[in-house]
């Protein structure tokens, strides 16, 4: 008899194991695909390669009225990446916007969208990100002009512009909406290129999503909110869905600038629920009477 | 009989020179609308096939309208490195032409060859009547126009 129930009593104990074994296994590769989906609509290679260079390790210039800025090194290399960060330092850098050291983010890296983002969300991008290459490249440091190059000077900038997240859903809108709002504000951060900025390089919350023409490297960016003669009023489902997925305004001229890459790499990715959730949150919108036209050199 | 013969030689030159001026002049406003006529056709194709399938149409025929669409992109795009070939800048200022066509004329040549290739994939797949390949290729000419837009036009509006 005994001789039967040793093994029983082994099996007893190991089954247990490896199923949580592969249950992690299983939830470790659900959050990679989860964190790809999410890596993409958040366009976070946009800032932090440079062009035809290695993916995430950095470089690209930022242009902007404060200087410009070079994004940081994020591939998972120890020395130069993010390699050593950990959950709590991933987490910290996006939700709050503070390095591993403590020092306040300048926000041309979008934390006021990203702290929108929930917990999960946020930690699937870093276990993709921890998949993808190391690479050993220096980070270049910001060349920003007087006084924007002092860091201690975010903490005022932060206590009149910054309010932590996660978003909550608001029970008052659909499921459609909710994921909109979550798509827009957070993830794919559309609010910071599309709403006009003050002097303090703060967005203007009376104008969310008016459109500016001050927009990254010198484009014109257009007001999306849905009024009829200066924003996307009379765009059709289809319309947005055409735009998202393939850079197609209505009359059949294809963006450039800036959002090529915006909807190349990221909306073009999106699954169509998700590209309705954005056109049913835009819809939805308050719209503002604004005309954005590029001044006159 | 002698003397109005200055007069009216100098009279001759200035009308032929000025004339020139005002030929060059309207030489290079003729070159840069033929240019602009020939990328609107393509984007009013474009705008054509987006409307197609849409559905926002009473057409029923989505293969035959996207796949003449597609061939009017093909022989439009076929035309663009000719269009643009000779550098002028443009009397009227209306240009949205970046600088980079000319300084990098190999890569701009490259961009329309891609549009050339994908709309011709597309008035196949057109041909097919299938609409999830009909949707595949339109991708690609999409991806054609807004690289080749990316680098080689500044919006003005």
């Amino acid at each position: 008899m005994t001789f039967r129930l040793v093994p029983f009593l082994i099996f007893l104990v190991l089954a247990p194991a490896a199923l949580a074994f592969t249950w992690a296994a299983h939830a470790q590769e659900d959050a990679v695909e989860r964190g790809r989906y999410l890596f993409a609509v958040a366009g976070c290679q946009g800032c932090h390669t440079v062009k035809g260079g290695e993916l995430l390790a950095g470089g690209r210039a930022l242009k902007t009225p404060f200087g410009t800025f070079y994004g940081p090194n994020i591939t998972p290399e120890p020395e130069h990446g993010i390699g050593r960060w950990s959950d709590a330092d991933f987490l910290r850098a996006l939700r709050e916007g503070v390095s591993p050291d403590g020092d306040f983010y300048y926000p041309a890296f979008p934390y006021l969208s990203f702290t929108g983002m929930t917990d999960e969300d946020i930690l699937a991008i870093k276990a993709y990100i921890f998949t993808l290459p190391p690479v050993a490249e220096p980070r270049r440091d910001h060349d920003l002009d007087f006084p924007y190059n002092i860091r201690v000077g975010l903490a005022p900038w932060r206590w009149r512009y910054f309010k932590p997240g996660p978003l909550k859903p608001d029970p008052g809108h659909g499921e459609a909406w909710n994921r909109g709002a979550y798509l827009v504000q957070a993830v794919a951060h559309c609010v910071e290129c599309h709403t006009p900025r003050d002097f303090l390089g703060g967005p203007k919350k009376d104008m969310a999503f008016a459109g500016t023409a001050e927009g990254p490297e010198g484009t014109v960016v257009p007001n999306i909110t849905p009024n009829k003669q200066t924003g996307l009023g009379d765009w059709s489902a289809g319309d947005f869905d055409f735009f998202l997925s393939l850079g197609m305004m209505p009359d059949g001229d294809v963006v450039g600038d800036v959002m090529y890459e915006v909807v190349q790499s990221g909306t073009s990715k999106l699954t169509r629920a998700d590209r309705e959730a954005i056109a049913a949150y835009l819809q939805a919108l308050p719209p503002i009477l604004h005309v954005v036209e590029r001044k006159k050199p | 009989m002698n003397k109005p013969i200055l007069p009216a030689a100098l009279f001759a030159a200035m009308a032929a020179f000025g004339g020139n001026a005002v030929l060059a002049d309207d030489h290079a406003a003729g070159a840069v609308k033929y240019r602009q006529a020939v990328m609107k056709v393509i984007g009013d194709h474009m705008g054509g096939i987006s409307m197609v399938m849409k559905g926002e149409t009473e057409v029923e025929d989505t293969g035959l309208h996207v796949g003449e669409h597609a061939k009017g992109i093909n022989a439009s795009a076929m035309l663009i490195a000719g269009a643009f070939k000779a550098k002028i800048d443009d009397p009227s200022g209306s240009t949205e032409a970046k600088s980079e066509i000319w300084s990098d004329w190999d890569g701009f040549v490259k961009a329309a060859e891609k549009l050339e290739a994908t709309s011709a994939a597309l008035a196949e797949a057109a041909a097919t009547g299938d609409k999830d390949a009909m949707g595949a290729a339109l991708k690609e000419v999409g991806g054609a126009c807004g690289g080749c837009h990316k680098a080689f036009r500044q919006k003005k509006s």
